[in-house]
């Protein structure tokens, strides 16, 4: 589904990938991990298509489809979600308007029907639900004045409700107490699925004890330098990337 | 990726109000002497001291010169190129009822989505109609008379409710107050009076519609609301005008008494005619607004959607007198294109524990310059008052200007005043966020503009939040970029 | 006298003073004179009617007359001025009595190399070619009847050049000391400090006063930073409670480099600074803090301009203002961003406090901002001291008076406890004492 062939960018002058290779299938979930600014971040982000980064070389289709020419709206369209790790703050701006709003953008780029007000809020609802969040936060602003914890599931009720071909969720164990990196954890196991593929990027191994992984990839400099089943994030957990920092070296 | 092609096509403004009704018109010559206020006056049957108020005003008017200490910059506005009256009336009588209205000034109020017959229009909602200098017609007066309120044109008021509105002229904004102000003494041709009796909370929204519609006129209204003890009544103005490439002048003037206990709620849907994306055409709204809690604990709350007109030069105050009185002043101001807009507030504390907030929102694109004044002034005898100035700038792209004046005078050291503001530019990682949801450019910059309104918005009764709300969006139309 | 008097008496004092100027001044100088003179009669003193002057009662300067002053002896040893030295450590000092360098006042320990400093008149006369450029700089251009008034009439000031390989603690200290005279004087410095590419360097001005004079001192300051230059200014203005004092100081700040000036300003009848700082190449930055002050029937004003000329430039403005008394605040702090800029970050904070119902402060910050990519914020705030503070410091047993006077120490404390080094501190604060404590 997600092809990534050779895949170089850039900020401003500084190279950060440096020749990436992934491919995900429907239904994977692939852990993405390695050290602070090997470039896991900025591969998702890449993806996504957040300005102010430069693709200097390689590929990235969706289904054959060339993400990299497309804005970030046409790839949401396209069916890549990336769950935020620092979710913005959009003071003013309601959950349930900003949701029906981004969730009837989308049906129109399918072709699809927009909902009306009452489908829209029964199909919010659900999502709301399923990931075990209270009503009341559709009433508050976007992400405004809400816990860490908060934040992150906030990501989830979003892709539950715009429900993706491929989530790109970036650190969404960041800055969790165990309680809320189990509540979290649970709602990204819950919105596995047959036709969708995630991409976990994380630091730690403890979310995958949750959401086992079926691949788990390592990258170092701007490069997967080892790919493995789950019990490579165990090993990691142990060793540390020291010893494949060397051998990248 | 640069958002800018993006908030570029959110700006490109469509102006859907610009029709013109082509309807015969009893429309005075351009100019402006005595013979002129005589006429006004004449045409209107209006009793002599209202003719003897005119003409002092026209005589002060003629020694003072225009201000020019605004931001805002036009060219010299020549007094005598404008007509001061015209009437799509044959004769200067207001019909008596909708029948005997022209059916062409009915359709162009339902066009306006303002329905004057009263089965038809807004739930709640009682329509004083003015079309260029006069009052076509008014909606529900005999529902709120049998509660004793006064909801009717000012030529009317001046005619059947002479003494109350005696009382009150140019108490709260005098004849001479300033240049325009002093202008529309002299030339005011319509507008709206109201009068809530005591202890009478007024069971509907009050509004008025004003129609900009011949070329080569200027519109003069004077509006006059007086809030007797412990009342309520909550009042909103609309504008509109058609798109021509020469501007016109609106020079109103809005007077507010509220007396002990009693609320007066003012909030305004401007969108007079903008102008053009280069600037040609467009209303000129040089309006003068003030308030005064004249009594004990009454309110008074200016709020304020300013969308529309070539330029914006109003400041609408309060002067708190009572006790415990308290005033509010909450706008939204977008400026697009080449609009500019001067806008803000004055709270006058002459009271103690006198209280005021002000929440300003101004919004810049294109080559829009938009500036904030107010000033926050606290009496010596004002003990214990209190304000709280919150004053917001957003930017949307590299052109467009955002200035921010407060005043704050104080003589009391009793007082608290507090103010902050900021200027920034629209977030693009707010930007990105909602567009990796899916949201076109355009939809991001109006929903991130709406959240950033969101507060002085939740002041407008419903129904005109969500017409706001549409305005605001398609002013912004063409923006990102 | 009216305005219009005062007025002219300065054109007669004008005619005066270019007959008598000893040493012949160069042509160029001549015709600046000249002409900031025709320009001060066309546009004669500012008035309320003018936005910026809008809460300045200038009568204090513009209805009565003052008299050039001239170079005076004052009979002082150079140990009386102990107590209004700063200088502990390395560095030196240059006097000027109303307004005129003082040699024999002055004195330092040798000046490091690179180092130049003295008074105006004199390097005029020694080499008016090297002021030339300084002196027709577009930037620093008068824009009101005063700074016209003090370019057709300037006699002294302090010429003062830092030197890249300065030691950062080294510190200059430019102390105007106004004498006692019969009449009241005019006192014009004209002051240019340059402060060279790369070099630290700390400069104090203060402006005290021995005795009860009501002289005017009509100041002009230009100070240069090239780039990279890092200084460390602060100027202490307390000539009494009759003084009159208007100062205009321009900045002009090269890329990289940082100005940190705090300014303070302690009564006197009419106070006036205007600091303009121009961040005109990228990098530059400026930190402005200080207090202004007022009690009786004293006037103070500070007049900031911070004009955010090019890219990546930063400024940040925190200030205090106390009104006690019938004295009178007032602060105008304005910020302007050029269009086309980018990378723009500006903050501004004022509190003020009033301390008596006579009292009165006038606030106007402002924010003109012609371009997007900025943050900039201000804030502003008039009060009275918090009265739960009050209360809870006399529950714990202090008396009204003593928990009041903490509370106001605790509030300028902010901007008083950010001078260096520590001497220059301590002085400050026991000014600032001295004059609480003054009646």
């Amino acid at each position: 589904m997600l092809n990534v062939e050779g895949l170089h960018a850039a900020v401003g002058d500084r190279p950060i990938l440096r020749g990436v290779e992934l491919t995900l299938r429907p239904g994977e979930v692939h852990a993405l991990m390695g050290p602070n600014g090997s470039g896991k971040s900025t591969l998702v982000h890449v993806l996504a298509g957040r300005p102010g980064y430069r693709v200097t070389a390689g590929r990235a289709t969706l289904d054959g489809v060339d993400l990299l020419a497309m804005e970030p709206e046409q790839r949401a369209g396209a069916g890549v979600f990336l769950g935020f790790q620092h979710p913005v703050e959009i003071p003013g701006v309601s959950q349930q308007l900003f949701l029906k709003t981004a969730l009837n953008a989308l049906r129109r780029r399918r072709g699809e029907a927009e909902l009306d007000a009452s489908d829209c809020r029964e199909r919010i609802l659900r999502a709301t639900r399923s990931i075990g969040l209270e009503e009341s936060i559709l009433s508050r602003s976007v992400n405004a004045g809400f816990s860490g914890g908060e934040k992150k599931q906030n990501e989830l009720l979003q892709m539950a409700t715009l429900t993706p071909r491929l989530a790109l969720l970036d650190e969404m164990d960041s800055g969790l107490d165990i309680d809320a990196l189990a509540r979290v954890s649970q709602g990204i196991q819950a919105l596995r699925g047959p036709d969708r593929a995630i991409l976990l990027v994380t630091h730690h191994q403890r979310m995958l004890d949750w959401v086992v992984p079926d691949r788990v990839h390592v990258m170092i400099e701007g490069r997967i330098v080892l790919s493995g089943g789950s019990d490579l994030a165990r090993e990691l957990e142990r060793r540390g990337y020291g010893w494949l920092m060397e051998e990248a070296a | 990726m640069n958002p800018e092609p993006a908030v570029a096509s959110a700006l490109s403004r469509s102006y859907k109000h610009g029709f013109v009704t082509a309807i015969q018109a009893d429309t005075l010559p351009e100019g402006l002497d005595e013979g002129v206020i005589r006429r006004i006056s004449d045409k209107k049957g209006e009793p002599e001291w209202m003719l003897v108020w005119r003409l002092a005003a026209y005589r002060h008017w003629l020694g003072m010169t225009e201000p020019r200490w605004s931001s805002v910059r036009y060219p010299a506005i020549d007094y005598q190129a404008i007509s001061y009256y015209s009437s799509p009336f044959a004769d200067a009588r207001t019909p008596v009822s909708l029948a005997e209205v022209d059916p062409k000034l009915l359709a162009t109020y339902e066009k306006l989505g303002i329905p004057l017959d009263e089965r038809l229009s807004l739930a709640g909602v009682a329509v004083d109609a003015v079309f260029d200098s006069v009052s076509v017609a008014t909606t529900h007066q005999k529902m709120l008379a049998q509660k004793g309120i006064i909801f009717c044109s000012m030529s009317e008021a001046v005619r059947e409710h002479g003494e109350l509105v005696r009382h009150h002229l140019g108490t709260v904004v005098p004849s001479g107050d300033n240049f325009f102000a002093a202008l529309n003494a002299a030339v005011f041709s319509d507008g709206t009076f109201c009068y809530i009796p005591p202890g009478v909370r007024c069971p509907m929204e009050l509004s008025t519609y004003f129609r900009i519609n011949a070329a080569r006129t200027g519109q003069f209204e004077r509006t006059l609301i007086i809030a007797d003890r412990d009342s309520y009544v909550s009042y909103l103005e609309g504008c509109t005008a058609p798109m021509r490439d020469n501007h016109q002048l609106h020079a109103a003037v809005v007077e507010l008494v509220a007396l002990e206990g009693a609320e007066i709620q003012y909030a305004t849907v401007q969108n007079w005619y903008p102008g053009d994306e280069e600037g040609r055409g467009g209303i000129y709204n040089f309006v003068t607004k003030r308030g005064v809690c004249r009594g004990a604990r009454s309110r008074i709350s200016w709020t304020q959607v300013e969308t529309g007109s070539a330029i914006t030069w109003k400041y609408p105050s309060v002067i708190l007198l009572g006790e415990g009185s308290e005033g509010r002043f909450n706008s939204v101001a977008v400026t697009h294109h080449h609009q500019q807009a001067d806008t803000g507030t004055k709270m006058i504390h002459l009271g103690a524990n006198t209280r005021s907030s002000i929440l300003s929102k101004g919004i810049s694109a294109g080559h829009g310059h938009n500036a904030y004044r107010g000033l926050v002034k606290i009496n010596a005898a004002a003990d214990h008052a209190r304000n709280h100035s919150r004053c917001d700038s957003l930017l949307l792209g590299g052109s467009c200007s955002a200035h921010t004046y407060p005043y704050i005078e104080v003589k009391n050291a009793s007082a608290r005043v507090e103010h902050e503001a900021t200027t920034s530019r629209i977030g693009e990682d707010q930007l990105f966020y909602a567009r990796q949801r899916g949201l076109l450019a355009e939809e991001a910059v109006a929903l991130i503009v709406h959240g950033f309104c969101a507060e002085v918005l939740r002041e407008l009764p419903m129904e005109f939040a969500v017409e706001a709300r549409k305005l605001l969006a398609v002013t912004l139309e063409g923006s990102v970029g | 006298m009216n305005a219009t008097e005062v007025q002219d008496s300065y054109v007669g004092q004008f005619q005066d003073h270019a007959e008598r100027e000893a040493r012949r001044p160069p042509p160029w100088l001549r015709r600046d004179r000249a002409g900031a003179m025709d320009r001060f009669v066309v546009a004669g003193f500012p008035t309320r009617r003018m936005e910026a002057w809008k809460y300045d009662v200038l009568a204090p300067v513009t209805e009565e007359p003052f008299i050039l002053s001239e170079p005076s002896c004052i009979g002082l040893d150079p140990e009386d001025l102990d107590p209004l030295l700063l200088n502990r450590g390395e560095g030196a000092h240059l006097v000027f009595v109303n307004g005129w360098f003082a040699p024999t006042l002055s004195a330092g320990s040798a000046l490091p190399r690179g180092v130049r400093m003295g008074g105006m008149a004199r390097r005029m006369a020694a080499d008016p070619a090297e002021l030339l450029p300084a002196f027709s700089n577009e930037e620093a251009q008068p824009d009101h009847g005063f700074t016209e008034l003090n370019r057709a009439m300037w006699q002294d000031g302090a010429f003062v050049q830092l030197g890249p390989e300065l030691d950062p603690e080294w510190t200059v200290q430019l102390l105007f000391l106004n004498s006692e005279s019969l009449e009241p004087l005019l006192i014009q410095p004209r002051n240019l400090l340059m402060v060279e590419a790369g070099c630290r360097a700390r400069v104090v001005e203060t402006h005290l006063s021995l005795g009860r004079s009501a002289h005017f001192t009509n100041a002009w300051t230009t100070l240069l930073l090239e780039r990279g230059a890092h200084l460390d200014y602060q100027l202490w203005l307390d000539g009494g409670p009759h003084a009159r004092h208007i100062g205009s100081m321009r900045v002009t700040q090269a890329a990289d480099s940082v100005l940190e000036a705090g300014l303070f300003a302690l009564g006197g009848r009419l106070t006036r600074q205007e600091v303009e700082v121009n961040l005109s190449e990228p990098g530059a930055e400026c930190r402005l803090h200080g207090l202004l002050a007022a009690t009786a029937h004293q006037q103070v004003d500070f007049h900031l301009n911070v004009r955010h000329a090019a890219s990546s430039t930063t400024s940040h403005q925190e200030f205090r203002g106390l009104a006690d008394g019938h004295g009178r605040g007032i602060f105008n702090g304005r910020v302007w961003v050029a269009p086309g800029v980018r990378e723009i970050v500006s903050g501004q904070t004022t509190r003020n406090m009033l301390l008596s119902p006579e009292a009165e402060i006038d606030a106007k910050p402002q924010l003109e901002i012609h371009a997007d990519d900025v943050q900039c914020v201000h804030g502003a705030t008039v009060g009275s001291p918090d009265e739960e503070a009050l209360f809870y410091l006399r529950s714990r047993g202090l008396d009204g008076q003593t928990a009041l006077a903490l509370l106001v120490e605790a509030f300028v404390g902010d901007v008083l406890n950010r001078g260096e080094p520590e001497p220059l501190r301590d002085w400050m604060k026991q000014r600032f004492n001295a004059w609480r404590a003054s009646p």
